[in-house]
């Protein structure tokens, strides 16, 4: 269990950065809190040629607003966006997300353009971005673009981040007054990843609800919002809602949940979460 | 000694803690020697091949120190020091490194040495194995089906081996029972998980021929003996040191290969050799445990007083038998029937190897295998006959009048008897300290709370004989050394405790030693819940004889007879109370070498080897737990938890409940998460503890206890095994309260419980099967 050698370099600029893995080529890897990368390194099972740590440059930490959007700073720490009271009113759903990740130990070291830019399929970062329809910003030696969630989350584990690109922001929406929220999740035990998790938001003329950990990536639950959006969130559409949404699902299966069960979870949580946020 | 559990008597802090909660416990890993060098197990990653050829010529070019693989070594043929060893065993122990087939992921095959662990596992990506893959078995019906090839020649059917127990007439009995129940039961296969692994550091010196290993053991005796006989050194020059030990948990209680190899490779390097076991070895290649199916029937009479009871037992035992036996085989039938007179019993086991890791004990040690099926069916029972749980119970419990009760079977050549204790009042107990109800709540919310309740009895002691020696020096500070080894349970206090009281010294004027094979010509370990039966009943008896020795020395000094004589705080006393001016350390300078009393003793000692004719001590435990459960997804919190016990005297009641709740966590472990699962051909897939589970802080509850005392017989001082009751029934307790919070009229339903861990899935599937036979007319 001890990883193979490797470079280590740790710039304190964006561009440093940048050109650091356009110099050190495909096998470098940059790294923020090193949760699921160190462990991965640890077992062999990712054996980078070098490392860029991105945690020490200004820029990527912290955030900002632009507009009606919030944009954070790829290595911003879990921990610190959960102590956040002013980022809480502003983005709630991840407020009530973020107590779900891990533990006080791993939400100290773990970053959220970490957690996404990994993108476990059980991640409550990267369901709550799929729930917003969140943009995420990349930027290489080359330039920089900016790629809404659903076309950077590609599948298990897998992203739209190309060789020699850094994720450097997420942007949010700003929630909107009054805005009701709900995040539920399933797990094994305590700070587990999720068997299944539900994030929800609705405002006045909106609702935003996916659910995680049922497929590679999170499901942003079209279907179910077009259909109870249609029925004006009465709650008799509920059933009828969830079950379309559902009913093409291939769900994962795995040691801890087998497809069937997750399935049956998903659709338990949906109906508690669209309950909370429409009762 | 005088002290009972329900008092504050004993109730010291342990004198080891102050270095441990300071991070100064010296384990495996905190030794440093000069020109120590690393090493790393070359592990097989498939279940099940031939090894064509090992190719190391890369890493050795590439800077390795020494790459031993199975043909180089000398000893490959020499044979395990065993100790009990089961008869019905057809064979099949491992050897040191695998030689011509793996036959698990995780098998060493060969031997690393470098100059640090990063090194050595870099150049050990350069050794190439090459291997033919064997066809492999990951299920025990696999490995038993027609035609399966032989994992090892002499276990036919890939059965390793076939015993069985009964006594009275089980199928007659069960045929005209007016009520049979029966069931099928699986216990996961899980790990006992120490927090330290294994480890060794290795130290040859070739000018004396002296070997010394620092281990992290439960048995430093029976390394010592495999030591000295496999690597052809005299006994007296191997040392076993296993100083402070990160748990056991009866992982650790015999020899393993890769000690052997370790010790080999610092022979034939003549520098120190360190190996640490990381987590994803420790996963793969330290013994599994429990992985037994059950297929158990009860037949009671009309009234529900049991009649017979018959069992099938699969042991899935993995590719190898490992050199502690089938222990845990032998223990459930031994044990299934828990505590109830049962006229008729018939229990057939067999052991059947398969492509995964080789079993061992495991905290309880077949203890909770039986416990589980057991206490399970006895509610399923109480359902058919329509009695209450307690009611069945307290029916058919060994009752203090049936005392001393002989079950009619045996365990490793003893008879099993149970001799002391009040089974029907510690149920009793148990069920009035905890609130306990056989009602289920439903709360607004829809959630459904109900309790639950199991039974457990345990054997302590089990191995005989443990040593101590204890002496007194020239300032009247004692030593006691013991034969046992700690892993963490309170030896040092419990027995600095017992000598104390025993020979009439403070507590801080003692010190204790343990864990050395240089200490002590002879001793066995910690395991088997021996700690206090054998190593304080032997530090108990030393410390008498020294008494009496001292005491008679004092009555020449003093001109009188030593019955008239005590000894209060280090002082001699008159009987009267009355102090004298001679102390204890006056009393050693006179008996050592140039003293007056001399007498070809070099110090004022004594030592005892403690033998018992029963070396089996039993003891009872009744666990309850109260579930909250969600019925719509199969998830629960366990809301309550209760542990009612009996430790006969309890030595230091802090130690004991430390004893019993870090049991009862364990236990709660196994029953919710814990589970070693494999594929069909014998990958492992729960490789790490992302995946392999055990109970954390959230979700346990704060455990309650108990206590209850009566004192055996059995031992001097009157004490049971206390480091297996916190886990053995907890399982079925937790399975019998979620069976009754989603049905607590009918039966049928329960079945997915009977499988563990206790997944929410499986809890699931008893909800939906329970519902649907709502629905059924």
């Amino acid at each position: 269990m001890k990883p193979a050698a490797f470079e280590f370099f740790m710039p304190h600029t964006v561009d440093e950065a940048v050109a650091l893995l356009a110099s050190l080529g495909d096998d470098a890897r940059p790294i923020a809190g090193g949760q699921s990368l160190v462990p991965a390194m640890n077992l062999r099972l990712a054996t980078p040629s070098a490392l860029v740590d991105i945690t020490r440059i200004p820029e990527l930490v912290g955030w900002r607003q632009i507009g009606d959007h919030i944009h954070i700073g790829a290595a911003t720490t879990q921990a610190n966006l959960m102590g956040d009271t002013e980022l809480r009113t502003k983005l709630p759903l991840l407020a009530a997300a973020l107590p779900n990740i891990g533990h006080v130990q791993t939400r100290s070291r773990g970053t959220i353009g970490g957690s996404l830019a990994h993108a476990d399929p059980s991640a409550e970062i990267g369901l709550v971005a799929a729930a917003l329809e969140a943009s995420v910003v990349l930027r290489s030696s080359r330039g920089q673009r900016r790629l809404a969630i659903k076309e950077f989350q590609l599948g298990g584990l897998m992203t739209a981040i190309e060789p020699g690109e850094l994720l450097i922001e997420i942007i949010l929406p700003v929630a909107s007054s009054g805005v009701r929220c709900s995040f539920r999740e399933l797990a094994r035990r305590h700070g587990d990843f999720a068997l299944v998790a539900v994030a929800a938001q609705k405002s006045q003329q909106r609702l935003n609800v996916a659910v995680g950990g049922l497929e590679e990536t999170p499901r942003l639950c079209r279907m179910l919002i077009e259909k109870f959006t249609a029925a004006n969130f009465a709650a008799e559409a509920f059933d009828t809602a969830i079950a379309s949404e559902l009913e093409g699902v291939d769900p994962l299966s795995d040691v801890h949940a087998g497809g069937d069960y997750r399935r049956h979870l998903a659709a338990v949580l949906l109906k508690e979460c669209l309950l909370e946020v429409t009762q | 000694m005088s002290s009972d559990a329900s008092s504050d008597s004993g109730r010291v802090l342990r004198k080891e803690d102050a270095r441990l909660l300071r991070g100064r416990g010296k384990y495996v890993d905190n030794i440093h020697l000069d020109r120590m060098v690393h090493g790393v197990f070359i592990r097989s990653q498939k279940a099940h091949a031939r090894i064509i050829g090992i190719d190391a010529s890369a890493a050795l070019d590439a800077g390795a120190f020494l790459v031993l693989t199975g043909n180089d070594l000398p000893f490959a043929d020499k044979p395990w020091v065993t100790r009990y060893w089961h008869e019905a065993i057809r064979n099949g122990l491992p050897g040191f490194l695998a030689r011509d087939r793996v036959r698990y992921v995780g098998e060493p095959v060969a031997f690393l040495v470098a100059s640090d662990r990063y090194v050595a596992e870099d150049l050990a990506e350069l050794v190439q194995i090459d291997f033919e893959p064997l066809p492999a078995f990951g299920t025990t019906k696999a490995a038993m089906a027609l035609g399966a090839p032989r994992l090892h020649d002499g276990w036919i059917d890939n059965v390793a081996a076939v015993f069985g127990q009964a006594y009275g007439d089980a199928e007659g009995a069960m045929a005209h029972a007016a009520h049979r129940v029966a069931r099928q039961f699986s216990f996961a296969r899980q790990t006992p998980l120490a927090m330290e692994g294994r480890g060794i550091v290795a130290q040859f010196d070739s000018d004396r021929n002296d070997l010394t290993v620092w281990m992290s053991t439960q048995a430093h005796y029976n390394v010592r003996q495999n030591l000295a006989s496999i690597l052809d050194i005299p006994e007296y020059h191997v040392r076993v040191i296993a100083d402070d030990v990160g748990g056991g948990f009866g992982a650790k209680s015999r020899c393993y290969p890769e000690e052997i190899v370790v010790s080999h490779a610092a022979r034939l390097l003549q520098r120190p050799v360190k190996w640490i076991e990381d987590r994803f070895e420790n996963l793969q290649a330290t013994t599994h445990s429990r992985a037994i199916d059950v297929a158990l029937e009860l037949g009671c009479d009309a009234e529900g007083s049991l009649v017979a009871l018959k069992a099938d037992i699969v042991t899935d035992v993995g590719g190898y038998i490992h050199n502690s036996g089938i222990m845990t085989s032998e223990i459930v039938p031994a044990h299934i029937s828990n505590g109830y007179k049962i006229p008729n019993f018939k229990v057939d086991v067999r052991c059947v190897g398969t492509n995964k890791t080789p079993i061992a004990t495991y905290r309880g040690a077949g203890q909770p295998e039986a416990a589980f099926p057991m206490e399970c069916l006895m509610e399923v029972l109480a359902k058919e006959v329509g009695l209450d749980a307690i009611a069945l119970r307290q029916r058919n419990l060994v009752a203090p009048a049936d005392l001393p009760y002989r079950t009619g079977v045996k365990l490793a050549g003893l008879p099993v008897d149970l001799e002391s204790g009040d089974f029907p009042k510690l149920l009793q107990l148990a069920v009035s300290s905890s609130r306990y109800t056989e009602s289920v709540d439903i709360l607004p919310s829809g959630l459904r709370e109900a309790w639950g309740l199991a039974c457990g009895i345990e054997a302590g002691g089990l191995v005989n004989f443990e040593s101590a020696l204890v002496r007194i020096d020239m300032t009247g500070n004692v030593l006691v050394l013991s034969g046992m080894t700690t892993q963490g349970q309170g030896q040092p206090t419990t027995y600095a405790q017992v000598c104390a009281e025993t020979l009439g010294v403070s507590l801080d004027r003692v010190q204790v030693r343990l864990g050395d094979t240089q200490l002590m010509p002879f001793g066995r370990g910690a395991f088997a819940s021996r700690g206090a039966i054998f190593g304080a009943n032997a530090v108990y008896l030393a410390t008498l004889a020294l008494r009496e020795k001292t005491l008679q020395k004092a009555g020449i000094l003093l001109q009188c007879e030593p019955s008239e004589l005590t000894i209060v705080n280090g002082v001699v006393a008159r009987e009267d109370g009355a102090e004298t001016a001679l102390d204890l350390g006056q009393i050693a300078r006179m008996v050592m070498p140039g003293g007056a009393l001399f007498e070809g003793e070099g110090a004022l000692e004594a030592q005892h080897v403690y033998k018992s004719d029963q070396p089996l001590t039993y003891g009872f435990s009744v666990h309850v737990a109260k579930v909250r459960l969600d019925p719509k997804t199969g998830f629960f919190s366990i809301q309550d938890y209760l542990v009612a016990h009996d430790v006969g005297r309890s030595l230091n009641p802090m130690i004991v409940e430390g004893q019993v709740v870090g049991g009862a966590v364990d236990g709660i472990g196994g029953a919710l998460f814990s589970e070693l699962m494999y594929d069909e051909h014998g990958q492992l897939l729960t490789g790490s503890l992302a995946d392999y589970l055990v109970a954390t802080a959230p979700e346990v509850p704060r455990i309650r206890l108990a206590h209850m005392e009566t004192r055996p017989q059995t031992n001097p001082l009157g004490v049971r095994g206390v480091g297996e009751a916190g886990v053995i029934p907890a399982a079925p307790a937790i399975a019998n309260a979620l069976a009754r919070a989603i049905d607590s009229r009918r039966i049928g339903h329960e079945i997915p419980l009977f499988t563990l861990p206790l997944k929410p899935e499986r809890v699931y599937n008893a909800i939906v099967a329970a519902s649907r036979s709502e629905r059924a007319p």
